[in-house]
């Protein structure tokens, strides 16, 4: 046995591995376009958005106990604390908000801003969190495709926000649409690939018994 | 080890652990790359070891079952569904033992500089 005894390596191809069916960034996208529904139709945001974002995890543990674990094994990760983890998320969206701050002063300077902006900067404010989102799962998983991931979700929002719609809300709606059948693209493609890369398994000993 | 020896009188610094502060359950290599991976994650079922790690069954189960009569793993026998499965996780004691290990060659490492 030569492998190299990498801690950090092992627990990012351990995120990675688990990971890799895609059903996350299923979710995802299945919450975006569930919110876009709501702005689209008179479906009470409660089915469009929150019942999804409840059912998520139980639905990915169902999906992942019928397809994922027969092939891949089943894998716990390491939560990160979940205070830690709340407080970096806030803090993010403090500097995303800063950030967009900044930008519309640069545009507008310090005079009465349009009140539409705060509707128009909506989606690059998503489009940045999906972006942060991104970025701390790739640093667990080392997998650069979460980056990419974010870099479309950011330049979505942006070009979102920059182009002017006709009730200015649309712009929310529209993005969401996009980003959430972007997200549930990438992530059906995910699981296509790992249902092909990875077979289920015979005569390994472990259906008859462990 | 001679060296390192012959450098710690020297210098009068620190000499290398003694031999018996080396946990050999843990030092075995396929041993030592099962606690490994079972020191980053909550649990894992055999399986996903197995595809981890590169072991057989036969040699992951021979290898769990040292680790379980020391103390250092858990095992959690249960069903997905119709079919059995069982799942792993370092117990308290089983993470203390890899912390101490790892502690241990990190000095030996250093110690050879």
């Amino acid at each position: 046995m030569d492998e190299k005894i990498d801690l950090e390596e092992i627990e990012r191809k351990v995120w990675r591995d688990s990971m890799q069916d895609g059903l996350e960034i299923i979710m995802i996208g299945v919450v975006l376009l569930g919110t876009s529904v709501y702005y689209l139709s008179s479906v009470s945001i409660f089915f469009t958005t929150i019942f999804p974002l409840i059912m998520a995890l139980p639905i990915i543990e169902a999906v992942r106990r019928r397809y994922t674990y027969p092939r891949t094994g089943f894998v716990k990760v390491q939560a990160d604390d979940a205070k830690t983890t709340a407080g970096g998320i806030f803090l993010y969206g403090v500097v995303v908000v800063a950030v967009i701050a900044v930008a519309l002063y640069i545009i507008f300077g310090s005079g009465l801003w349009p009140p539409y902006i705060f509707y128009q900067v909506v989606p690059a404010f998503v489009g940045a969190m999906l972006l942060g989102a991104m970025i701390y799962t790739r640093s667990k998983s080392g997998d650069p495709r979460y980056h990419a991931y974010g870099l479309i979700a950011l330049a979505g929002g942006i070009a979102f926000s920059i182009h002017r719609f006709a009730p200015v809300h649309n712009g929310i709606t529209f993005y969401l649409l996009f980003i959430g059948g972007a997200f549930l693209v990438f992530g059906l493609v995910q699981f296509a690939a790992f249902l092909r890369e990875h077979p289920l398994p015979v005569g390994d000993g472990l259906d008859e018994g462990e | 080890m001679e060296m390192a020896s012959m450098r710690g009188s020297e210098t009068g610094g620190s000499a290398l652990p003694p031999i018996e502060s080396f946990d050999r359950l843990i030092h075995e290599p396929a041993r030592l790359l099962i606690m490994a991976h079972l020191y980053v994650v909550e649990s894992a079922d055999f399986r996903f070891l197995m595809r981890q790690t590169g072991l057989t069954w036969g040699n992951l189960s021979s290898h769990m079952s040292r680790l379980e009569a020391a103390g250092y793993i858990e095992v959690e026998k249960g069903f997905v569904g119709k079919k059995p499965n069982t799942r792993l996780h370092l117990t308290e004691e089983g993470r203390a033992a890899f912390q101490a290990y790892r502690r241990s060659m990190s000095q030996v490492f250093e110690d050879l500089r």
